[in-house]
């Protein structure tokens, strides 16, 4: 709850308008799909630009946590003729229920797109019932 | 209706809720919650022009996802050279095709649906796949037998040596 509030107080801080100032740069919200299997769930996240040594994925409890800078942000703009991608990396979060075994959580990083992979407890997983 | 808000209704309309997965409401990084609008058209030598996110609502209302989605590009420039990147996650290198024709640079390719297990079921469904291009007009001449392309973690990288002619000169006061 505490912290719940104190990001509200943030949010209310920032400036409700944000311009496309050039120099901003923020972290955004990466595409994501989600899927589901018989034994796991599937996250895939899109993160170009992110080297893999710094995506950061951590498991606070209930809180799955992704996090990767980029350097796609030129320091220097000289030269700078067009700029779309000017983030500073991608954040989101997700929230894990009860059915997801927390120590068999597998990432993996290939051609910028983060794939973690969250096994179902045993007692999750569809069963096949014998007809006798 | 503004892109905000067509955003969100996009949003809400691909959201089916997971039964064990969920969005956090808990935002670790408060800057998250601000989405980054994209400039449309400040682009002085592009051609061609959509929303960012036209693909995928229009994907969301016809139920399709046959459009053709337009990377994001940085173009930037130094004495010898063009140096342009592109997003393209999820492709490699294979399905990727760079030409040059008419003063325009053209990359297009594909990026290639997943290949699920039979008893998946999608949750959330964020990410374009299919194909994507993108043209720009390239703001001076190159020599187009040297330009070479990287792929790396998502992002395509493009280097065209500039052509003599395109060369910044200095030119002597006598």
């Amino acid at each position: 709850m505490t912290k719940e509030k104190e990001v509200a107080v943030v949010q209310n801080a920032t400036p409700s308008v944000v311009g496309p100032a050039s120099d901003e740069v923020s972290y955004v919200r990466p595409s994501t799909d989600v899927y589901e299997t018989g034994e796991a769930y599937v996250i895939i996240v899109d993160m170009p630009g992110v080297a893999k040594d710094s995506i950061h994925v951590r498991l606070e409890k209930d809180l799955l946590m992704i996090k990767g800078a980029t350097d796609m942000v030129p320091r220097d703009r000289t030269g700078l003729l067009f700029t779309e991608i000017r983030k500073a990396g991608y954040a989101r979060s997700f929230n894990l229920g009860e059915g997801i075994d927390r120590n068999s959580i597998e990432g993996r990083y290939e051609n910028g797109v983060l794939t973690i992979k969250l096994h179902k407890k045993e007692e999750m997983r569809p069963k096949e019932i014998s007809i006798r | 209706m503004c892109y905000k808000e067509l955003k969100n209704l996009a949003c809400t309309l691909y959201d089916r809720k997971a039964s064990c997965i969920s969005e956090s409401t808990i935002k670790e990084v408060p800057m998250l919650v601000r989405v980054h609008r994209q400039p449309l058209f400040d682009f002085p030598f592009e051609t061609g022009g959509e929303w960012p996110f036209d693909t995928l609502l229009n994907g969301v209302l016809s139920g399709t996802d046959q459009m053709v989605r337009r990377p994001r590009v940085n173009v930037r420039e130094d004495e010898n050279r063009y140096m342009i990147s592109a997003e393209i996650p999820g492709v490699v290198k294979e399905d990727v095709k760079i030409s040059v024709q008419d003063g325009q640079l053209t990359v297009a390719g594909e990026r290639k649906k997943l290949s699920l297990p039979e008893d998946a079921g999608w949750l959330r469904n964020e990410i374009h796949f299919g194909g994507f291009a993108r043209t720009i007009a390239l703001p001076g001449e190159v020599n187009v037998d040297a330009i070479t392309a990287e792929l790396r973690d998502g992002i395509l990288s493009i280097t065209l040596p500039k052509a003599e002619a395109a060369r910044a000169k200095e030119i002597r006061v006598s």
